[in-house]
Order: C-alpha cells, then structure tokens, then sequence
C-alpha cells in the first residue's frame, strides 16, 4: 500500500487533503509541523509527501532543502500545497519539489497530481 | 470540476478557525500592554517577534482556510491583515495604538463572517469599511525605517538618541561576533543561518533572555528511555520559544539543531541529553537593558504558555463531542445493564441456600466485581477525554475585559489562574455565560474609577482575579475584584422600594445573593451597555445550577467582592445515595451531601413554620418530601434519616424512611413540563426498569420557590 505522509500546521487543512486522497486507497500520517515531519519520515518509509510551506519553527522551503540533502529521503516526491501565490512556485520547484498547488485547492487537483507524482515515481 | 462535501468540514473548520481568532486576540492584547510600557520593552522585544509570527501565522492559516470554504470576505480580509503583520515583520510599520486599534476591528469582522457560515439567516458582515481603513493604515505607514529601529528604540530608550546608536552598533557587532564565534565549532548549523535569522538571534540575544544552540541526536537507546524529540521540544518551550530548528544531516543518522530564547536556564536534563551551547556564559560586558517591571515579564511569560497550545501536537485527534456523548451513553446503557445483571446475582443469591453456594456463582459474583472495576475504568478513561482546560472560558476574558474598561475609562488589571485546570467540554460552554456575566458585573458595579480608587486609598488599576482549581470531585472557580463591595444598606433600601423586601426583613449575607439576583433587581439608575439591567444575576443563577453547581457571595464594602462558584466535574454519571421515601425511591447526588444522619422522632421538634431538630447545639431544619411532594404521609413514628445539606451557613435536611444504597446513576434529562421542576434534578434508571427522579437537595431545600412548589 501507498504511505504519505501530510504536512500541514492546519488540522483542517490535513483532513481536506486527506479526503481528496481516499480514492487512493493508500495509508496516510499526519505532521502538523517540520520538526514532527522529520521526526515521521525518520521513524517509517513514505511514497510521497504533501507540504505546506508557512509552519511553525521550519519553513516549507528549509524542511525540502533538509529532505534533498538526505540520500533517504531524496527520491521522496513532495506536493507543495500553499496559500502563497504562484510567484513563489519556482523557488518551491527549484527546491526539489515535484507540484506545486495553491490554496484553495480542489479535491481533484490533489489527487491528479498525486497519481501523477506516484506513476512517475514507479 | 469536483468540490469538496463543504458540510464534512464546517465543523472544523468552525473550530481552527476560532482557535486561531481566539489566540490573534490574546496575542493582540499582549501586544497593546507592550505598547503602554515602551520604555522597558527591551525584555520583551524576543517575545513580541514571536508574537508577531505567530499573529502573522494565524492570519494566514485564516486565509487558506477561509478560501477553501469558499469564504471570499474573510479570504480578502486576512490576506490584508497578513499584509499588516508583514510590513510589522519587515519594520516597515510600527505597531502604535491605531494599528491594533485597526487589527482588533479587523479580527472582529472576521469572527463575524466566520461564525455567519453556519447561519444562513445571519448577515456576513461588510469588509469595506474596515478594508479601506487598513489599507490607509498600510499607506500612511509606508515611510522607510531602518530594519531595526524597533529593536534600537525599545531596548535603549532610556539613553539618549546618539548614545543609543552608538552603543547599539557597538553592541550589536558584539553579538554577532559571540554568535559566530560560538557557531564555528557548528559550521553545519551556522551555514543554515540566513540574515533574517540571525536578525532575529541577535533581538533575542538583546533583549536579555538566555539565548541556546541545543543540537540532538536521536538515538534508539534514548528513544528508549523516552527521550525524543518532541519530549525536547516540550522541555525547551516551557519556558521559552524555539526561534528556529534545523535539521542536519550526518553521515546516514539525523540531529536536530534549535535555537531557544529562554527566561530561565535550561534544565539540566537537557545537557544530559544533548549538546548544549549557551550564548551568554563568557560575556559580560555587553550593555544588560533595564530589567523590565514585573507586570510585563508576567504578560510576555503568559505568552508562552499560549504558544504552546497553539501548535498541538498531531498525537492528538479531534473527535466531534457528539461522538464522546455517545460513547457515553453507550457507557451509561452498560451500567445500567451491569445493575440489572446485578440484581439478578443478589435475587439468585438469595434462593441459593448459603451452605449449597456452588463455586460457579462466587466466580460470577468475583467476575461481576471485575466487571465494575472496568466500567468504572472505562467510565473515568472517557470522561477524561471529554476534560478540557479552564483555559477555554477563561481566554474570553482579557478581551471581554479590555471593551468594558476603555468604554468605561476603568483600569483593570485581569488575573488568570488555574486556566489548566480540567473540565467537562459541556460544562465549559455553559460556564461561559455566567461567568462573562459575573466579570462584566465586577467591572460595571464593582471596579471604581482610577479617580474614585485614588481617592480610597487603592491603587488607580483595579484587579480582577479568576481562579479555577480542584476541590476533590468538584472544580471550584472563584472571581474576586478589589472593587467598591455592595453597600448592603443601599441594597436593602432599593429592595424595600421594589417592593421585594419587607422594611423589618433585614440583608446579611445569606440572603444578599437571593435578593440582588431577584428578578428586576438593579441599584444602579442607568441600565450601562454591559451590565445593570438586573435580569442578568437571576440567569446566572440559574444557569450555574442548571448544570449542579452552587454559587455563594462574599462582599465586604470597600474592599471588594468575591463570587465561588462549586461545579462537578461532569454531568452524565454521577455517585448517588439511593433513597426511599413511602413506597418510591429517589437518588441524592453524593456530592450535594454534606452528611446523612438518624433521626429520633422523640427529638423533633414542632414549630408553626415547620419541625426542626436539634443537631450540634443548632437547630436543623427537616422537610419532608413526603409535604413537598403531597404524599400521603405515614404517621408512625419510626426511625427516620435526614440528608443534610448546607448553603451559605444554613443547614437543613431532608428526611427519607430509608437509605437503600450507594451506587452510580445516569443522569437522562427530565424533558416533561409536569416533572421538570426546581429540585428535579433529572430521572435515572436502576436496572429494574422504573425511572427514579434525581433530587437536586439544595435547591429543595433552600429554593425561596419551595413555598411555590408546596402551593403548586
């Protein structure tokens, strides 16, 4: 089965992209913050990663620097899902991100780009 | 295009979204009191960044939610909001009285178009007016500063403008110079430092707190013994904030490098566990600001215990309440089933012949005692995750409090205690009320004027202290302001012109409550915004009961006012004495009983107004529920036992033929008009299948609508 692991500061948030990812009949963790994500990513093997950018103690950005720097954790694909505007999805995708979403975003948007994400990866 | 089920998330969202109104205000009225004491914001000046962010962080968690439920206004209204919060973050505002004035407005607007989303028939309020103004605000400000004039301004202040810049270049370079020095031993770390960080490292540094590069490597053995992560990071933000983490990579294994700006040192389990660098150690010379004054270090480490219920951990599920109250009565069914299984085992047990008890029923009897031990595991397990912090009711009030006293020009100062002490979700909502209702009475009737205060000898700011703690089973909440008191005369004067008081009945304070919270009771002449209405005390009363609690006043003119209110911990279940009067039995809540006593009927004494006993040199009020209730009366003089309860130095009893047993009920609510009464305090089910009334004692007691209620 699928792992992902969802990164978000917002619970709600976390739920919402958990519900557009049911269809695919993976397993999810959630990490409300860099340091909790890290701590998870660490402790068991993800397929994929959704990420928010705006957290506590670690930004979006320093946690994708942090995971393309690990030889574990580097093939990883991670979803930015962000309220910043667009203007920042090239310094996102510069990072090593794989997609970059905008908030608000819908349930399809997230699941299209995830099975993208994980066809691409296999 | 397909959208999401808006009404699987409303709920959620309607939490989050309160959550982080809830804490932009707090954070916001921590940030206006740094206002009114600027010359020695130098302390404070690490906290009010992370202040800062966190307000900023709230504005923007906001906006991506509100845009997700199709919340446009309030989407467009944080995106402003956030706006004001950056250009804070980059000085190129300066927070001043109109900016929070501006962002308190905002937050309220946004409070109002959140709630209206699940009202249809509510009326979003407007954004453009309050958008214009701060997009003024954001106008108006827009004149370069230099990035840390804050910094220079409120840690310095009290030396002299060219000193000051001198003194803080030179200073400033000091800090740099120790921070790198420092870091060179952790160049991994140091290259993970972008100038904004160090900006903020070198605020934190200047400010005074004690300033830590803690690295930690995880590792199975510690992981063992339960030292993580997350355990370090609880221990570094108990008395501090984390301004940054970095993860760094080693070979194959992981650390993590924060750093914390503290108030106090940092334990000593931390060294154990972890590389440990201090800032501050060998570096004395550097200019120390002026140690802020207490008040203000209380507001900023207040702070910090808000921050950290701001980021719950993901351990933690949120469960809708619907689903905990029926687990609950699931739970409750399951007691009920294990008394009927337990009636069944005593009736067995009685025709089995003592000398013929065979081994299969002792195991039942052991197993069934098991049974009890688990339900009442299960019982203490689930109502403990329905337990909530005080803090719930309590974070209302700093805000409540500052609208009341700039609309009465008062000064108070609110003190909050025991804000972790644990209670019942649906106690908390109904506490709310009652308990807003007591505090804005404190400030309209209580509080006097910094004028009036001076005058009597008190300082100009009046204090207002809210406390909660445990007292056994119960949760003990009390409200005390230093204020004017109640003038009793002046209370029995307006009472007897209302006509509620006779001119010979006198006022002590027994019966002080009854009157001022009978209904049409006010003695101030102008009805204010917030309170003196008189219809208010009457409810409060009522609520507080509604939900088993008691309420007792102490006033003393002159010096203040002082309302205890007694409530249980929970409602659905609760420890009952069964009782029985005649041929019907009754449950008494355990904690309504002060003490159960055997009553002589040689020693009853009749009066006019009733029969009273003599107990401990005073005399006992009984009633019998047997008048109350208009049952037919058994006139033999038996023995007979008496529920005592007290309130507010009465004491009375109640007197039932006989004490059947002690045992735990579940309350069910008494929705019948016929039964629901003042002194129901709601029905119960024993097993047998017969619905028993739950009696509320004090209210039978000492409720002036007994004579009602023996009339009706």
């Amino acid at each position: 089965m699928v792992r992902i692991l969802i990164i978000d500061d917002s619970p709600t948030i976390r739920k919402m992209i958990r519900a557009s990812l049911k269809p695919l009949n993976a397993s999810f963790n959630e990490a409300g913050s860099g340091v909790e994500a890290v701590e998870k990513l660490m402790a068991d093997k993800y397929d994929a990663l959704t990420l928010d950018l705006n957290m506590p103690d670690m930004h979006g950005i320093e946690l994708l620097d942090f995971l393309k720097n690990h030889n574990n954790f580097r093939d990883i694909p991670v979803m930015v899902i962000t309220t910043h505007g667009e203007a920042l999805s090239k310094k996102v995708l510069e990072a090593g991100a794989h997609s970059f979403i905008v908030k608000p975003f819908s349930p399809d948007e997230i699941l299209n780009t995830m099975q993208k994400m994980l066809d691409g990866k296999n | 295009m397909n959208e999401f089920p808006l009404e699987d998330f409303i709920e959620d969202f309607l939490q989050e979204s309160n959550e982080h109104l809830q804490s932009i205000n707090q954070n916001l009225l921590i940030l206006e009191k740094s206002l009114s004491s600027k010359d020695q914001l130098g302390e404070a000046n690490s906290s009010r960044i992370s202040i800062i962010n966190d307000l900023f962080r709230s504005f923007h968690t906001l906006k991506g939610l509100s845009g997700m439920v199709g919340l446009r206004p309030a989407e467009e209204l944080s995106h402003l909001m956030e706006a004001v919060l950056r250009e804070i973050q980059n000085s190129e505002l300066e927070i001043d009285q109109e900016v929070i004035d501006r962002l308190f407005e905002g937050t309220k607007t946004l409070k109002g178009i959140v709630s209206s989303i699940n009202d249809s028939e509510a009326q979003a309020p407007d954004i453009a007016d309050i958008s214009k103004s701060i997009n003024r605000l954001l106008l108006k400000h827009q004149t370069p500063i230099t990035p840390t004039k804050t910094t220079e301004e409120a840690g310095f202040a009290n030396i002299s403008a060219s000193d000051a810049k001198e003194v803080k270049e030179k200073s400033e370079e000091d800090i740099e110079t120790i921070i790198r020095r420092e870091l060179s031993e952790h160049p991994d770390v140091d290259g993970k430092l972008d100038k904004k960080d160090l900006e903020h490292l070198k605020a934190a540094y200047q400010s005074g707190n004690l300033l830590y590069l803690v690295i930690f490597s995880p590792s199975t053995e510690k992981a063992d013994r339960g030292k993580n992560v997350s355990q370090l990071r609880d221990q570094l933000v108990a008395d501090g904030s984390i301004l940054k983490s970095i993860p760094l990579i080693n070979k194959d294994s992981v650390q993590f490098a924060f750093f914390v700006s503290r108030t106090k040192p940092i334990p000593v389990e931390v060294f154990q566990e972890a590389v440990v660098v201090p800032f501050r150690e060998d570096f004395g010379e550097h200019i120390q600001p002026e140690k802020t004054a207490e008040p203000e270090t209380e507001i900023f480490k207040r702070a910090a215990v808000y921050e950290t219920p701001s980021h719950p951990r993901t351990t933690s599920v949120r469960v809708d309440l619907e689903k905990l109250d029926e687990i609950l009565r699931i739970l409750s069914d399951l007691v009920v089933t294990r008394s009927r299984i337990n009636d069944q085992v005593l009736k067995l047990g009685a025709q089995l012949n003592n000398s013929a008890r065979i081994k299969p029923f002792e195991n039942l009897e052991q197993t069934l005692g098991q049974m009890d031990r688990n339900l009442r595991d299960l019982r203490a397990a689930v109502t403990r995750a329905r337990m909530v912090p005080l803090s719930e009711v309590f974070h209302h009030m700093p805000l409540a409090v500052r609208d009341m006293t700039r609309n009465q020009k008062k000064e108070v100062r609110l003190i909050l205690e025991g804000e972790q002490t644990q209670i019942d979700k649906v106690m908390v909502e109904r506490l709310l009320d009652p308990l807003m209702h007591l505090v804005r009475n404190a400030i309209t009737h209580g509080i006097e004027t910094p004028a009036e205060r001076i005058a009597a000898g008190k300082p100009a700011a009046g204090s207002l202290v809210l406390r909660g703690v445990w007292e056994g089973d119960q949760i003990l909440i009390e409200l005390a302001d230093d204020g004017r008191g109640i003038d009793i005369k002046q209370v029995k004067e307006k009472a007897v012109e209302l006509g509620l008081l006779n001119k010979d009945q006198n006022i002590d304070k027994n019966n002080l409550l009854d009157v001022i919270s009978t209904h049409g009771f006010s003695t101030l002449d102008k009805a204010h915004l917030g309170a003196g209405r008189g219809i208010g005390m009457e409810v409060v009363i009522q609520n507080i009961r509604s939900i088993g609690g008691t309420i007792e006043l102490q006033s003393t003119l002159g010096k203040g006012t002082i309302f205890r209110l007694l409530m249980p911990l929970t409602l659905t279940i609760l420890d009952a004495i069964i009782v029985r009067v005649g041929s019907e039995r009754y449950a008494v809540p355990r904690h309504s009983v002060e003490e159960v006593i055997e009553i002589d009927p040689a020693q009853i004494v009749k009066i006019e107004s009733g029969e009273l006993l003599p107990f401990r040199q005073s005399p006992l009020t009984l009633i019998r529920l047997t008048d109350l209730f208009h049952m037919p009366v058994d006139e033999k003089d038996v023995r007979r036992f008496g529920i005592i309860c007290s309130s507010s130095e009465k004491l009375a009893a109640l007197v039932v033929d006989q004490l059947v047993e002690m045992r735990e009920v579940v309350v069910r609510a008494v929705q019948d008009p016929l039964v629901s009464k003042p002194g129901i305090f709601g029905a119960t089910d024993l097993g047998d299948g017969q619905a028993v009334l739950i009696l509320d004692v004090p209210a039978l007691l000492f409720s002036k609508s007994i004579d009602e209620l023996l009339q009706s």
